[in-house]
């Protein structure tokens, strides 16, 4: 079974139809990346199927469940996480603050348990504090754990986005041109780490604009054009499509 | 006697009208809600007096105070909010803030806490529409009309003139008004030289209509202008006069209400924030306002989530 | 002797006390401002509310007579050895509740609109409290007010000990309120709360109920600020009206900010030093007998200065005073994406 289908999902902004009737599939357990000219659409479908925005129309559905038009707090939940393709730190907590922030249920976010202090919430604390530094050391952040995540360069916060969406524990990831901008070592570690994640069971969609990254590491590839899928398959095949090749040249 | 009450309903709603016009200017082209709005009527009310005592004529003394107040004005935006200018609403609102306290301070400073009288003498009152209405025509009449004239005015510049349509252009997109030509400096100028003006002419006819003058005249129609602006519906020129209207007219009826069943009058002095509390649970965009930007979902929606959440996150 | 007396009374009255009771106020406005990024422009709502039932909780009600309108009052249902500290205790609870329940049902509607929706908003609350509370005659006594709000502890002709014991009350209040505070605020809820204020977008993205979140912390702010106008009374003795004009607001605000956002100990020295430094201006008319002209006037000055220093702050520092990251303005929810 699927682990996400998208089906004939619409979204327009004022006049504009930024998603227009996209249809689409990832497996479990893969890796799919997603393609396209700047105004195709793509960061939009993310954020509708994170929540952030409603469809105007068509459904999404996540595990056998709609989630479509559900807040992205309860999409999250349901396994579902997302980066920012614009990392989106925040400044003054310290990279392991940001880290452990993220992560989902913890008991210590009630107001009313946190003022009793109960032992269960420090336990939990610790627990992740533990786990928090482990991803951190994953991606290499480890060093920097009590930095102000301003001070951070453009690559260390893209590898922060990461460790931040890992700490979720979340099924799916969608991750919003995950390497734009990193140096090439760099870009290196963050796509292994995405491989040996694979392993492990998560399933990765990925927005890309470095066609290197996409057509070596995606298993499937979905073309989307002017907020319509245009093209969808194996990378191969994909890159010789000419409405592909077209939409690149002409968008 | 219905009637009377509706009179004196418009009355009360001229001498919010021009200060709720220009603080919906101040957020639809500055983008921040200017909490030193009353205090530049006050100032107008003073320096109409000062000017009053110069020359020994009120036209001419409150047409000085425009110029005093407008620069003022002018000189808050180049020396403050020109530097605010993409930190968000909060920023320039806390500096509105300070700028309320200098000016208001600045006055009990400089004239004393005390009541000062206008000096002017009140005629008798007219009778008009054959008894049905009573009205003092230099209290209520002078206010009403320099309050529509002035309305007018204001209207006619945003709507047919080429700086009326800069406004609104930078008011509804900044960028896009900028790479269209648009010299937005100048814009951001003249609708603090506007927003002075009227606070100017407000503070003038609330002087005339209370007859003395004091430090907080202004602040206390701050809440009541704000109300205004947000019943009527903020971003909108418009929402301000017909917020205006509903708030003076709402707070005079309920006044005849709370005469005829015996309730306190008193409480008429919350009604433009019972109107405002309303106007944000229902319909935050106003009567007739622009939306605020972003999707708001409806209320009961985001009443379930929190109980939703209350049964989960809270314990 | 008799003059350490008064003095002991004296500071402990117009400074100790009054410091710690702002300070309460204070932290709660800090978990609104400082942790979460609210601007609530209406303390001195809150504080009224919270003074008034205490008031009525812990005094006798009086019908109306030519002393005013007269107004509510439940002491009578406390009429058992230590009635009058157990109506303190309770009348102070019901401060918090009542003023967490109004702040809930003011932010309901009002924390899903722009932060200066909020400020409007809780300006005009503020306004429609006192007002509420001027004209409710019968219960609040008007323009009167209540008088003679009793002290947990009284010691008669020892004026000096009852205000020292009170100081050292409120003080002992403060200190668990503080605690309280510094462990909600390390809490993985505090630092959820401070990323909501950093980013809240991205803190929705990252699966947090940000209205929720931003309800709790407003809730729990009004409560504190509802115990501390109950505590406001009874060091007053008195509720009235008056005293919760919007420069009690304009108070708690400037102790907040110069002892710096977020940051409780800072705020409690910050309400110290604040409180000690409009003593000290009081007192100074007295003790150096100024001419009446100017120890008027100082008081105008000395505003004047708060409202430039504002200005500057706002300009220059903003850190010290805005908790909001310094990058574009705030964007409405509808971003559109480059891809």
């Amino acid at each position: 079974m699927d682990l996400l289908s998208v089906d004939r999902v619409s979204k327009a902004f004022g006049g504009i139809q930024a998603v227009d009737e996209c249809s689409i599939r990832v497996g479990a357990g893969s890796i799919v990346g997603l393609i396209g000219p700047n105004g195709a659409g793509k960061s939009t479908l993310f954020n509708l199927v994170i929540g952030t925005y409603a469809p105007d129309a068509g459904r999404i559905v996540f595990r056998g469940e709609r989630i479509d038009g559900l807040p992205p707090y309860e999409i999250v939940e349901r396994g579902l996480a997302k980066t920012f393709q614009i990392p989106r730190e925040f400044r003054s907590l310290t990279v392991l603050e940001n880290v452990m922030v993220s992560a989902r249920g913890e008991p210590g976010e009630s107001p009313v348990l946190s003022l009793i202090g109960l032992s269960r919430v420090w336990r939990r604390e610790r627990e992740l504090e533990t786990r928090a530094r482990q991803l951190l050391s994953l991606v290499g952040l480890l060093e920097l754990a009590e930095e102000p995540a301003r001070n951070l360069s453009g690559g260390q916060k893209k590898l922060l986005e990461l460790a931040r969406v890992l700490v979720m524990e979340p099924t799916l990831i969608l991750l919003d041109e995950p390497v734009a901008g990193v140096n090439p070592t760099l870009s290196l570690k963050i796509l292994s780490l995405i491989e040996s994640l694979r392993g492990t069971g998560k399933t990765f969609f990925l927005i890309e604009h470095d066609m290197d990254v996409i057509f070596n590491r995606c298993d499937r590839v979905i073309v989307m054009h002017q907020g319509r899928v245009i093209a969808e398959g194996k990378p191969a095949e994909v890159r010789a499509m000419p409405t592909v090749i077209e939409s690149y040249l002409g968008g | 006697m219905v009637v009377q009450f509706l009179f004196n309903g418009l009355v009360q709603a001229s001498i919010v009208i021009l200060g709720a016009i220009g603080i919906n200017l101040l957020y639809g082209v500055k983008k921040f809600a200017n909490f030193a709005h009353g205090d530049m009527m006050t100032l107008g009310a003073y320096f109409t007096l000062v000017f009053f005592g110069l020359t020994h004529d009120l036209v001419v003394g409150a047409f000085y105070a425009v110029f005093v107040v407008a620069l003022v004005g002018l000189t808050q935006e180049v020396l403050i909010y020109a530097q605010l200018e993409n930190r968000g609403p909060v920023a320039p609102l806390v500096a509105s803030i300070g700028v309320a306290l200098v000016l208001q301070n600045g006055i009990t400073f400089w004239f004393g806490p005390a009541f000062l009288s206008f000096g002017i003498r009140y005629p008798d009152n007219w009778v008009l529409l054959g008894g049905a209405i009573s009205t003092n025509p230099i209290r209520d009449l002078v206010p009403m009309a320099v309050a529509a004239s002035a309305t007018v005015a204001t209207v006619v510049l945003l709507k047919y003139t080429k700086l009326g349509k800069a406004m609104r252009a930078t008011a509804d997109n900044r960028d896009l008004a900028r790479v269209s030509g648009v010299n937005t400096r100048f814009v951001y100028w003249m609708t603090w030289i506007l927003a002075g003006v009227l606070a100017s002419l407000s503070g003038s006819i609330l002087g005339v209509a209370a007859g003395a003058l004091g430090p907080s005249m202004g602040a206390t129609l701050l809440l009541t202008m704000f109300a205004a602006v947000i019943v009527g519906g903020i971003g909108s020129t418009w929402g301000a006069i017909l917020g205006s209207l509903v708030v003076g007219l709402a707070q005079s009826l309920f006044f005849l209400f709370s005469l005829l069943t015996g309730v306190d009058p008193r409480w008429q002095l919350a009604v433009p924030f019972a109107l405002l509390v309303a106007t944000l649970l229902v319909k935050p965009t106003g009567l007739v306002g622009r939306p605020i930007g972003g999707e708001i979902r409806p209320l009961r929606i985001e009443i379930a989530e929190m109980l939703k959440g209350i049964r989960r996150g809270l314990f | 002797m008799v003059d350490l007396t008064n003095l002991v009374t004296d500071l402990s009255r117009a400074w100790i006390a009054l410091a710690f009771v702002y300070a309460v106020a204070a932290i709660g406005l800090n978990l609104q401002w400082g942790h979460t990024g609210l601007f609530n422009a209406g303390v001195a709502g809150f504080f009224a509310i919270g003074a008034y039932v205490a008031a009525i909780v812990s005094t006798q009600s009086i019908g109306p007579g030519p002393g005013g309108p007269g107004h509510a009052g439940l002491i009578s249902l406390f009429a058992f050895p230590f009635g009058i500290q157990i109506a303190f205790v309770l009348g102070g609870l019901a401060a918090m509740v009542l003023c967490g329940l109004i702040g809930l049902l003011i932010a309901i509607p009002t924390l899903r609109l722009r932060a200066d929706y909020l400020a409007i908003a809780t300006l005009a609350l503020s306004a429609i409290a006192v007002e509420s509370i001027r004209n409710w005659d019968s219960v609040t006594g008007g323009v009167y007010g209540i008088l003679g709000v009793p002290r947990p502890l009284e010691f008669g002709q020892d004026i000096w000990r009852t205000e020292l014991a009170y100081a050292l009350t409120v003080g002992l209040i403060v200190l668990i309120v503080f605690v309280l505070m510094e462990r909600a605020t390390r809490a993985p809820w505090g630092r959820t709360l401070k990323a909501v204020r950093e980013d809240e977008d991205a803190a929705l993205a990252l699966g947090k109920n940000t209205y929720f979140l931003k309800l709790q912390a407003f809730v729990f702010g009004a409560a504190l600020m509802g115990g501390a106008g109950a505590l406001f009374a009874t060091l007053l003795r008195v509720a009235v009206p008056d005293s919760f004009t919007p420069a009690l607001t304009f108070t708690i605000w400037t102790i907040v900010i110069v002892g710096g956002s977020g940051n409780n100990k800072g705020v409690i020295l910050g309400a110290v030093a604040l409180t000690f430094l409009e003593y000290f201006t009081v007192r100074a008319k007295d003790w150096f007998t100024l001419t009446s002209y100017w120890s008027l006037r100082i008081f105008y000055i000395r505003l004047m200065a708060l409202g430039i220093l504002l200005i500057l702050l706002i300009l220059f520092r903003p850190a010290g005073l805005l908790p909001e990251p310094l990058k574009a303005t705030k964007k409405p929810r509808i971003l559109i994406g480059s891809g």
